[in-house]
């Protein structure tokens, strides 16, 4: 994947809630087109707020997010976010809940990726176009969320650990899956976990968050080949790149500002 | 349904006319009514009172009921006097609303409108706060309009408790056009077995009960109906 110029970059995000629980402590990155980065942290760091930030949900307390030059001001049709929770409309098919962003006023104008028919068969549905969400498994509702994050070709896709709700097994063929569709697309990738495999798998680069108020304090490159295969978890290089997350993750468990400043 | 008319009959044997008529003479009177025309004419006037009242009460508990559930400041406000509503014995206000209004449509379908304001408030405001969170999320970062996020959204995740709260209020409404019709002259279906008791008619009191009974089922089915053609999932 031929990487351009920085299509996101987060400037010293601050964000307090008014409970005035710290949440986010001048957190700073940059994101290049194409890249795909994970964000990994211990639970409560504040790294999905970081997303919804990111997203435009949230408007941080300090700093500014830039998107493609421009400042992060709400949500952007450039942008697509994936939950944990699938998020179908329980009212609509599958190819309907599909096609539901080509009917908003934001995406006119927009050339879908491909005709829900084919995304359909991209995320391995085929057959299940009329079924409704009830009757699918969390799997293949997060296939569905995955098709319709992509059908309106968005230039970077925010993901709020997509597969935590899933199985390990499930959880490693979609994981698969959206690294394949990845590459076809060209999309930039950001995605939040705390699975430090699928951070590794996942990834160009990951970005270890301290405990909260987080700030990304260590990040480690992950130089493995593409497309990514889970056979390769089991090889060395794979494997010294979870060491060094984990190590990151637990040096950066003691080394919290807040016991510095007790040092 | 047989048993109970057999019972019925049974019974009315024993007791003269004007305390229990046969069901055989509340049949023949309700034909006489229907060839008269009195039956359609006044079962249509309660009809257009109730459903008139139900239009004006959903109207009114569709706005209140939006913004309650879309502002904390509405509900702090709104949902104690809405409640407090609930305090006020209906009967009781129906002369006023004579007094106020006239003897048109106006007082008859806010008495209607009045009754069923409760329960469909208390849906609507339910309905709209049963859209998960996740969902609104992903609407919102799909940078949907308001009128998106009503249409696509919130109105079909809340239409199963419009149609619960619709169910309750649609014989309700009926329950409050007839209780106007009690206090004023000249029509519906109300007025008719008023004037029924007045005139010591029990047959035409029974005739009027029956047909109050049957619009109210009728009413509730075409809810029952609409409701399964529009929720099918």
């Amino acid at each position: 994947m031929l990487m351009g110029e920085t299509i996101l970059s987060v400037e010293r995000v601050r964000h307090v809630y008014p409970t005035s629980l710290a949440a986010l402590h001048d957190v700073r990155f940059c994101v290049r087109r194409g890249e795909r980065v994970a964000v990994i942290g211990p639970s409560g760091c504040g790294k999905s707020t970081l997303l919804r930030i990111i997203a435009g949900l949230i408007t941080p307390t300090a700093g500014q997010v830039w998107l493609e030059g421009r400042p992060v001001a709400g949500p952007s049709s450039r942008v697509s976010l994936m939950l944990q929770d699938a998020a179908l409309l329980p009212w609509r098919s599958v190819v309907q809940n599909i096609a539901l962003p080509l009917e908003l006023r934001a995406f006119r104008g927009v050339s879908p990726l491909a005709t829900p028919q084919e995304l359909v068969e991209w995320v391995g549905l085929s057959g299940f176009e009329r079924a409704r969400p009830s009757e699918l498994s969390g799997g293949m509702a997060q296939r569905v969320a995955l098709a319709r994050a992509l059908i309106t070709r968005p230039p970077v896709l925010l993901l709020d650990e997509p597969f935590g709700a899933l199985d390990a097994l499930t959880r490693e063929a979609l994981t698969a899956l959206l690294d394949q569709l990845l590459g076809q697309v060209g999309t930039t990738l950001i995605v939040v976990t705390h699975d430090v495999n699928e951070a590794v798998f996942l990834a160009d680069r990951v970005l270890i968050c301290t405990p909260r108020p987080g700030h990304v304090g260590a990040e480690v490159r992950v130089d493995l080949p593409r497309p990514r295969r889970w056979e390769m978890a089991r090889e060395a290089d794979f494997l010294s790149y979870v060491t060094q997350v984990r190590d990151c993750l637990s040096l950066l468990a003691y080394r919290h500002p807040s016991a510095l400043a007790t040092a | 349904m047989a048993a109970f008319v057999l019972a019925w009959h049974l019974l009315s044997l024993r007791y003269p006319t004007f305390i229990l008529p046969s069901p055989q003479l509340v049949f023949e009177r309700m034909i006489t009514l229907a060839l008269d025309g009195t039956l359609a004419t006044c079962t249509l006037e309660t009809l257009r009172e109730a459903l008139a009242g139900l239009l004006l009460g959903g109207m009114v508990a569709g706005i209140f009921g939006f913004w309650i559930a879309h502002s904390r400041f509405a509900d702090r406000l709104l949902s104690p006097m809405i409640v407090a509503t609930q305090g006020i014995p209906f009967v009781a206000i129906a002369p006023l609303l004579f007094i106020w209004f006239g003897n048109g449509l106006l007082p008859r379908m806010l008495m209607a409108g009045l009754i069923v304001f409760f329960p469909l408030a208390v849906n609507v405001v339910e309905g709209f706060r049963a859209v998960p969170p996740s969902l609104r999320d992903v609407f919102r970062a799909m940078s949907v309009t308001r009128l998106e996020l009503l249409t696509k959204l919130e109105l079909p995740a809340a239409l199963p408790f419009l149609f619960a709260g619709l169910r309750v209020s649609v014989t309700l409404s009926v329950v409050g056009a007839i209780t106007a019709e009690f206090f004023s002259a000249g029509r519906g279906l109300g007025y008719l077995v008023r004037l029924g008791s007045g005139l010591y008619d029990t047959p035409l009191v029974m005739a009027g009960v029956v047909a109050i009974i049957a619009l109210a089922l009728g009413l509730y089915a075409s809810v029952r109906l609409v409701e399964r053609l529009m929720l099918i999932r």
